[in-house]
């Protein structure tokens, strides 16, 4: 005999309903008591005298309604629960649509009243205003818009942290808020991974290598790139660690972001110290060494690693690195005996700012990397349009983006840039990313095949193959399907490999079988 | 739609929808609830009374003005005569009010409804009281009616029990709208005794909180008015169409209100004499 | 748990800007709300703070001007010619529409109307010799609503000019303005060719005293009755006046049979209000300036009192803010444009009778008007959509001026300026467009928002007030 429960918030069901609910409900298959109240103390210490109480009937409030059962075992209360639930009519339709389109956050919130975040996405001069409106107004706020000033994302961040609200942003392109992906995000599988991100497309990639790999996403939180630095200092990201730390569906908590400033950093990790549940993180291009464990954090090199460490601890197994390196190797061979001796070089050309970091960091081996979003030693091209030696492309740069979509969705300059590299006698190899999902471009395949034929015709009529290694990132219940994208790009001749950082290793062997 | 009757105490503002049912749609603020019914469900202080609620039911919410009520923009004005709430003072027979009193005490008594507070007064309903929550539940009651030397010691009462409102909350609102009726026919004066209970009562429960504010304020729903003019009128009066009219509020809702209210009038008018002698 | 309200409730998204994120939240069934938002006016930081710390003052004040202006008594009492009443009116004044503006910086009708006024007065027998007139600096210019008058289109209105007189019963001030001359070649459009001025003469010594013997003979007109009843029969009073010309006309003609013994006059006079669908114009006009008058010089308030263009420029006045004009450019309206003209063949924005908006008539009541959306370009469902918006940005609802299809609800009343500049939503304007040259006429119709800059000036101005203090 167990107790067994759910509690229903700010969902109201009249007396009569509840009494008949409840008095169905014990003639339920293996149920020997069930009781539907009001979540008053002292309603719960009634509960208690009479053992139906659990421990999380405790967090229910006044306004709350308790479904509690005494069922025979687990199996026989889920069902119960589900069948009750069905039961309580619910006569609460939401209201219909008018053509009245709201022009003020007042007037949005006359339609629906409920609102609980606003997502922010017009021109950065008006954007903090609107998100300190949406402050006033009690509502969290997911600003995508950049070109926010420092002192405006502080003082946005710290009126929100004084309102238990929080400000994702500036800049924040990713988040999956109670499983419904925000701006660019990606349909993933619920779980019990709690993801906090400084980086959108980190974020992406985590959340859907988590997926892909059989586990899922409780909450993917942003907080934006700049909430990490020491002016900001982690305002948003350790209230999310906070949440997450509190939050019953959150069994295991990942950290992405690009390097925390130092005193950043420690905020964090020290409150993580008593997080009560393991924590992982990837800081690409960790500068600042720190003695992870101690804080209970275990510390990664790659999304994938650190995507792969919480889908293992999700599944309760032992973590073993990723081995694919013989395989790699095969792959690896066979591409670079078709190469002529003056391909040398490697060509990243990417969409998503975290990937082009992951790459400098994956190919840390292949010598000198040029790139307009240089890392560490890496060079700054001396001009982001043209490729010298191994480079990496960031088209999300400014240099490339003023006046356009994001390069997610506006493929046309990386395209052009694909068949300039084919043209190339000295490039090995073309490594490339694919992000799909909410958001992002919703005919890839369409938009890019064509300059991938074109690319292998121009090598071809210089008697030149050039591979392409690519990585899609989403999954196969986003609206563009990843393994309809898969099968099309391999169709067109492109290796596509699981995540970023494979892809890369592959290129970065390809590049040394080629030496 | 028609609006039939608008209550008096709606204050003039913007209310947000908390809860659609059958014959019922809330919509509150701050604290405080505006609640669209179709005629069965009776006039109220804080009510609006409508032959078809459709129009309540698809909106997000309504705002109050002093011309009446606007849904989605449309203005639907409140009817000339608005629902008086108020218990009005009257000259009382003291005599034939205490036959009075006991003729409705007795005919609670009969009555069934099961699970609800009247069971102080009926034993019988002890049965209905079946599964181990409400077993608990009726000692506790039972426990609190017995210690209760004072009508402070009711607000244990608080919280406690079925219903969207708990029956504890809506017996304390039947207390404090008995106290408001003594207060207006006899020479009494109960202003610390519903302070306590109405002070102390805080609920994030918005129809709880409306229904003890009301009680608390003196206003009475339409079925108390007509129970109060029977009780306070100088002839033997048959209370079991409006007991039974109680009763059928809610599932318990109506009944715990009324052991409230005849709980105050028990002790005041019925036991006042024996508390003398 | 920390971020309750985020995490533990169903997500509820108000979108404001790529409206390709609300498809997402549609896909996954998460009720969200996208804004139609545009960008507010960019008034000054200082003038933001001052309105923000002296917010609960400002809604004092207007709670006191809505009530003001709702307790107008508007009554036509009787007529007079403007040289008789109008404050301070000379020979060489002419009163014009809108703010204050120069000869030089005078469009194209209001210069044509002027020269027509100037022949009207026999100071000058042609165009060239007004025209010379005026160059040599002996006449002079004023705006009507300097002068307790108002007038459509040009506006104008000069010495021998008859006047109605409105008084505002409730606070005792008077308005005035001309009689409505009908349409096709009229002065108020500029037009000042012999026919022209040759009506006027018949208004002033014909339709003048027939109509004033009769507005005495009926007693004072209850104009803000007539105005509600005309609401109920499909105007708005500004730019459809069928009904309340007719009921005007109800009102007055067995008083012109009654009080008229010359037959001739009487048919004419007869005719010539009946054949005018704008008759009751100016009237809805002067009963709007009568009643927002009296809700002058209250600290504080930021409800216009004023909202009149002058063919050049767009000007607001506020309740709190005394004489002073706020303005900027009047724009070239989005009109419907009669066949055979264009927007390139419209004059920028002209004319008093934005005073009806100001009061909760023309755009603000383009609900209770259907007809008139379809005369514009609309469906009734966007005539429905103009007035809920301007319930954004007004003080409250109308007492007695009321929309039909809204279940009677009062019509926006009391245009706050502080909402309008922090909604960015702007003013309704329901009106007929003038050709850019003189005395062609109506070119188009058409509902238009009224220009940004003189309300972000106001809202400054307002701001500036706070600081003398």
């Amino acid at each position: 005999m167990l107790i067994k429960g759910i509690i229903k918030k700010g969902a109201y069901f009249d007396s009569v309903s509840l009494m008949l609910t409840a008095q169905k409900a014990s003639s339920l298959e293996g149920v020997r008591e069930c009781s539907l109240v009001m979540g008053t103390n002292e309603n719960k210490s009634i509960l208690k005298t009479s053992d139906m109480l659990t421990p999380e009937f405790e967090a229910a409030v006044d306004s709350d309604l308790i479904i509690a059962v005494k069922a025979e075992n687990d199996e026989l209360a889920d069902k119960a629960l589900a069948q009750i639930e069905k039961m309580l009519k619910k006569s609460d339709d939401s209201p219909q649509g008018s053509s009245f389109k709201p022009r003020s956050i007042e007037g949005a919130l006359k339609v629906l009243p409920n609102a609980n975040i606003a997502i922010i996405s017009v021109a950065g001069k008006y954007a903090a205003k609107l998100a300190d409106e949406a402050l006033d107004k009690g509502l969290n706020v997911m600003l995508f818009s950049d070109n926010v000033s420092v002192e405006d994302e502080r003082s946005l961040k710290l009126k929100a942290a004084q309102k238990d609200l929080i400000v994702m942003g500036p800049d924040c392109g990713t988040a999956i808020i109670n499983g419904v992906p925000l701006a660019f995000a990606n349909n993933v599988n619920k779980g019990d991974i709690g993801c906090i991100g400084a980086s959108g497309t980190g974020l992406q990639e985590v959340t859907c290598l988590v997926s892909n790999n059989g586990a899922g996403i409780s909450q993917a939180i942003g907080t934006g790139g700049r909430d990490v630095k020491e002016a900001i200092g982690g305002i948003a990201f350790l209230q999310a660690v906070e949440a997450l730390k509190q939050d019953g569906n959150t069994k295991i908590i990942l950290l992405v972001s690009k390097p925390p400033h130092k005193d950043v950093l420690y905020k964090i990790l020290e409150s993580l110290k008593h997080a009560g549940k393991p924590v992982v993180s990837v800081f690409l291009g960790g500068e600042h060494e720190a003695d992870y464990g101690q804080f209970n954090v275990t510390n990664c090199a790659t999304l994938e690693e650190a995507a792969l460490r919480a889908v293992n601890l999700s599944k309760n197994l032992e973590f073993v690195p990723l081995n694919d390196d013989g395989e790699l190797e095969r792959i690896a061979y066979e591409e670079a005996v078709k190469l002529k001796p003056e391909q040398k070089y490697l060509r990243g050309l990417f969409s998503g700012g975290t990937f082009v970091s992951e790459a400098q960091i994956v190919l840390n081996d292949i010598g000198e990397i040029s790139s307009n979003a240089p890392m560490g030693n890496n060079k700054k091209t001396d001009n982001p349009l043209l490729s010298e030696g191994h480079t990496v492309i960031d088209f999300g740069e400014d240099e490339f983006t003023v006046g356009r979509p994001h390069p997610m969705i506006d493929f046309t300059l990386r395209n052009k840039r694909i068949i300039a590299e084919a043209s190339d006698g000295t490039t090995a190899v073309i490594l490339l990313d694919i992000v799909i999902g909410y958001g992002a471009n919703m005919t890839p395949v369409e938009d890019i095949v064509p300059a991938l034929n074109e690319a292998k015709n121009t090598a071809l009529s210089n008697d030149r193959y050039i591979p392409v290694v690519a990585c899609v990132t989403g999954t196969d219940m986003d609206p563009q399907n990843r393994s309809h994208v898969v099968k099309e790009l391999q169709n067109a001749g492109v290796i596509v490999m699981h995540s970023n950082a494979q892809a890369c290793r592959l290129a970065g062997k390809i590049i040394k079988a080629v030496k | 739609m028609r609006i039939l009757s608008f209550g008096d105490a709606l204050p003039v503002k913007i209310y947000k929808r908390h809860s659609s049912f059958d014959k019922a749609v809330n919509f509150g603020d701050a604290g405080f609830c505006v609640c669209a019914v179709l005629p069965k469900v009776k006039q109220g202080p804080s009510t609006i009374v409508a032959d078809n609620l459709d129009l309540f039911k698809n909106c997000s919410q309504i705002e109050i003005t002093n011309e009446g009520v606007i849904i989605n923009g449309v203005l639907y004005k409140k009817p000339e005569n608005i629902y008086k709430s108020e218990i009005l003072t009257q000259t009382l027979n003291l005599k034939q009010f205490k036959i009075n009193c006991k003729n409705l005490l007795n005919c609670a008594k009969s009555t069934n409804a099961p699970q609800s507070l009247l069971v102080i007064f009926n034993k019988s309903l002890e049965p209905s009281f079946c599964n181990s929550f409400e077993k608990a539940l009726l000692a506790r009651y039972n426990q609190i009616i017995k210690e209760a030397e004072n009508y402070e010691a009711l607000l244990n009462l608080k919280g406690l029990g079925p219903g969207l409102t708990p029956a504890g909350d809506d017996f304390i609102a039947g207390v404090l709208t008995a106290m408001n009726f003594l207060e207006k026919v006899l020479p009494k004066d109960f202003k610390e005794e519903k302070n306590f209970l109405y002070k102390n009562l805080v609920t994030k429960n918005v129809l709880s909180a409306l229904g003890l504010k009301m009680a608390y304020e003196g206003r009475v729903f339409e079925r108390f008015k007509d129970l109060i003019c029977l009780l306070a009128a100088d002839n033997t009066a048959d209370f079991n169409n409006i007991v039974n009219d109680i009763i059928s509020c809610g599932a318990t809702s109506g009944a715990d209100t009324l052991a409230g209210f005849i709980f105050v009038l028990f002790t005041e008018v019925l036991n006042a004499d024996k508390r003398h002698n | 748990m920390a971020l309750d309200k985020l995490l533990k409730q169903e997500l509820n998204a108000i979108n404001i800007g790529l409206k390709s994120f609300q498809d997402t939240f549609d896909s996954f069934h998460a009720p969200s709300v996208s804004l139609e938002w545009k960008p507010p006016v960019d008034v000054s930081m200082e003038a933001a703070g001052i309105i923000k710390e002296n917010r609960a003052v400002i809604e004092e004040a207007n709670k006191e001007a809505l009530a003001k202006i709702l307790a107008a008594k508007p009554l036509l009492i009787d007529m007079a010619q403007a040289k008789d009443v109008i404050p301070g009116m000379r020979k060489t004044l002419f009163l014009h529409a809108g703010p204050p503006v120069t000869w030089e910086r005078m469009c194209g009708p209001m210069k044509g109307a002027v020269i027509g006024a100037i022949i009207y007065e026999g100071l000058a027998k042609t165009a060239n010799q007004a025209q010379l007139l005026i160059k040599s600096g002996l006449i002079e210019f004023a705006p009507c609503h300097e002068h307790s008058s108002v007038g459509p289109m040009a506006g104008l209105i000069s010495y021998s000019m008859p006047v109605f007189i409105v008084k505002n019963e409730t606070y005792g001030n008077v308005a005035y303005c001309t009689m409505n001359e009908g349409l096709g070649k009229v002065l108020r459009y500029g037009a000042y060719g012999r026919e022209v001025v040759k009506r006027l003469k018949w208004m002033e010594r014909v339709l003048y005293p027939v109509l004033r013997d009769a507005v005495k003979y009926a007693g004072p007109i209850d104009l803000k009755n007539l105005i509600a009843q005309a609401l109920h029969m499909g105007d708005e009073v500004h730019n459809r006046n069928r009904a309340g010309t007719s009921l005007f006309y109800r009102a007055v003609a067995p008083a012109i049979v009654k009080t008229c013994s010359a037959k001739k006059k009487t048919i004419d006079v007869l005719n010539f209000i009946n054949g005018n669908d704008h008759f009751f114009l100016n009237l809805s006009m002067a009963a709007s300036k009568a009643g927002l008058d009296a809700a002058r010089n209250i600290p504080g308030s930021s409800v216009a009192v004023v909202m009149a263009r002058n063919g050049t420029d767009f000007g607001v006045q506020l309740a709190g803010t005394g004489g002073t004009w706020f303005t900027g450019p009047a724009e070239v309206p989005d009109a419907l444009y009669f066949a055979g003209f264009s927007k390139a063949d419209a004059n920028p924005d002209i004319g008093d009778s934005a005073i009806t908006e100001t009061n909760g008539l023309g755009g603000f009541a383009i609900a209770s008007s259907p007809s008139i959306v379809q005369f514009v370009g609309g469906k009734p469902d966007d005539a429905l959509n103009y007035t809920k918006q301007m319930y954004e940005i007004t003080a409250g609802d109308n007492n007695v001026y009321q929309v039909p299809y809204l279940n009677f609800r009062g019509t926006p009343t009391g245009i706050d300026v502080i909402k309008v500049v922090e909604k960015g939503i702007f003013p309704f304007i329901d009106t007929g467009v003038a050709h850019k040259e003189p005395g062609i006429g109506q070119v188009g119709a058409g509902v238009l928002s009224a220009p940004s800059l003189p309300f972000k000036n106001a809202f400054e101005g307002l701001a500036q007030t706070f600081k003398q203090q």
